[in-house]
């Protein structure tokens, strides 16, 4: 116990003292290293691996901003231009958000351009997710998060823990829905012109669960456009309570941690300088984050939970 | 140190801007050429339900006599078959349709079913017979799925005919 008390302490007294612009480009550089998933194009995941190792092997790399014109193309390339209509949306953040410390660093000021254009990243990010979530029907009468909660592996621990779905039904659910792509059904759309497929089983508490999710999100989400949007001199420190309760209360528990990790480093960048607090919780939730999704904890706490 | 107010304008603004031009942009293709909202840079992630995974691409070829065939789609066209249903426009369709034609096909299925299966030639059997292809229907087919009977329904909404062949 002793022993991570001091490891705390260590851990606050670097974030505290680290220099924020430094942080925030260290921390950045760590996603590009561990964040390339199954979904990656190969050529972003192999060259911005390497390239963000000689970041953290060769410190002068770090404030570079040649170093981040070349990340931030290849990401755009690949992400934003080859393959756009595959790329989610994180990837075209991370692409944009590496674009932005570019920038930033060929201004006299990079810490404040980094903080403008965090702020801004963030808030727009929202604002447009808010404007979809808005627009849909199949999201507002909740049945998008009715059939992730049937299907989804990632929302599972969720949907077991709170809406009575079982590891069976998932498995029933995600045959029944891939036997869409076979060429049974594809004969038979040509054929009727329409197939429907057979019940997916649901818990008890799926709809009142999709139903919550529903509009918390588009709360949450609505709020955090608001308050990233705002003139920057409004609730300073209020924005980045909201981020962080948004990112450690959404992206563990759904799993879909590189988003999560962007977001939470463009919020750090957009702190004060004197927000010593603030670089210490977007640090640690940054952290917890991997930790939570990655180390097994995750499924023990909602073991626990389900107990 | 002063600084020159376009380069602080741009470091500042330009990458912003290009967030919106870009989220813009992808919602102009979603209304207008159905593109995925989960994809394309404009932040339409868990707002409906994912597209690409649901969509379905129907094939139906025919050979010189107006027989019908079941097509297994190879390996190679898995990007294709994606990108199509990711931003089903109808020239991805029509091109799709048109690269399966170009391909050797083959006997694969027992003769005499109603649809008679073909298969690249990698994956004939020995002495299986070549199928030569006059055309081919490529439907799209749009998912809808109903929370009260938690039930998926596909229902095709674009048809395009392709001919040409080997």
């Amino acid at each position: 116990m002793a022993g991570l008390k001091d490891a705390w302490t260590d851990f606050r007294a670097t974030i505290e003292t680290m220099d924020p612009v430094d942080l925030t480009l260290r921390l950045t550089l760590l996603i590009l290293i561990v964040s390339p998933g199954p979904g990656e194009h190969w050529i972003v995941a192999i060259t911005t691996g390497l390239l963000a190792m000689a970041g953290v092997l060769q410190p002068a790399l770090l404030r570079s901003r040649r170093y981040w014109f070349l990340i931030a193309a290849v990401m755009l390339s690949v992400n934003a231009v080859y393959n756009w209509e595959f790329s989610d949306n994180h990837k075209f953040l991370i692409s944009f958000w590496c674009l932005a410390v570019a920038c930033s660093l060929s201004s006299a000021n990079p810490r404040e351009a980094l903080a403008v254009n965090g702020r801004l990243l963030v808030g727009l990010c929202f604002l447009f997710a808010t404007l979809w979530k808005l627009t849909s029907s199949t999201y507002l009468d909740s049945s998008m998060f009715h059939l992730l909660l049937l299907t989804d592996s990632r929302f599972f621990v969720l949907g077991e823990t709170f809406a009575g779905m079982t590891p069976d039904m998932l498995q029933y659910n995600q045959l029944e829905l891939s036997g869409l792509q076979s060429t049974l059904v594809g004969t038979n759309l040509i054929t009727k012109g329409v197939w429907t497929t057979g019940v997916l089983q649901a818990g008890s508490g799926v709809p009142g669960f999709a139903l919550f999710l529903t509009w918390w999100t588009l709360l949450i989400e609505g709020l955090l456009a608001v308050v990233f949007l705002m003139p920057a001199r409004l609730l300073p420190r209020w924005r980045h309570v909201i981020l962080l309760i948004f990112a450690v209360t959404t992206y563990p528990p759904s799993n879909v941690i590189q988003f999560g990790w962007v977001l939470l480093v463009m919020g750090l960048a957009a702190c004060q300088p004197e927000d010593r607090r603030l670089r210490l919780g977007y640090t640690a939730a940054f952290l917890f984050i991997f930790i939570f999704s990655t180390g097994g904890i995750r499924d023990a706490y909602f073991h626990w939970l389900q107990q | 140190m002063s600084e020159d107010p376009l380069i602080r304008k741009l470091a500042l603004y330009s990458v912003p801007v290009l967030l919106c031009l870009t989220a813009g942009t992808q919602r102009f293709m979603a209304a207008s050429h159905d593109l995925n909202p989960w994809k394309g840079g404009g932040y339409g992630m868990f707002s409906d339900i994912h597209r690409t995974h649901y969509r379905v691409i129907a094939l139906k070829p025919v050979d010189e006599n107006n027989i019908g065939y079941v097509i297994t789609v190879p390996k190679l066209f898995e990007r294709d078959m994606d990108a199509t249903r990711a931003l089903p426009t109808t020239s991805r369709l029509e091109a799709l349709g048109e690269r399966l034609l170009q391909q050797e096909w083959f006997l694969a299925g027992p003769p005499g079913n109603q649809f008679p299966i073909i298969r690249q030639q990698l994956f004939r059997h020995p002495g299986a017979k070549p199928v030569k292809l006059k055309g081919m229907t490529v439907q799209l087919a749009e998912p809808a799925f109903d929370a009260k009977s938690n039930q998926m329904t596909c229902t095709v909404v674009k048809s395009v005919q392709v001919s040409g062949g080997q």
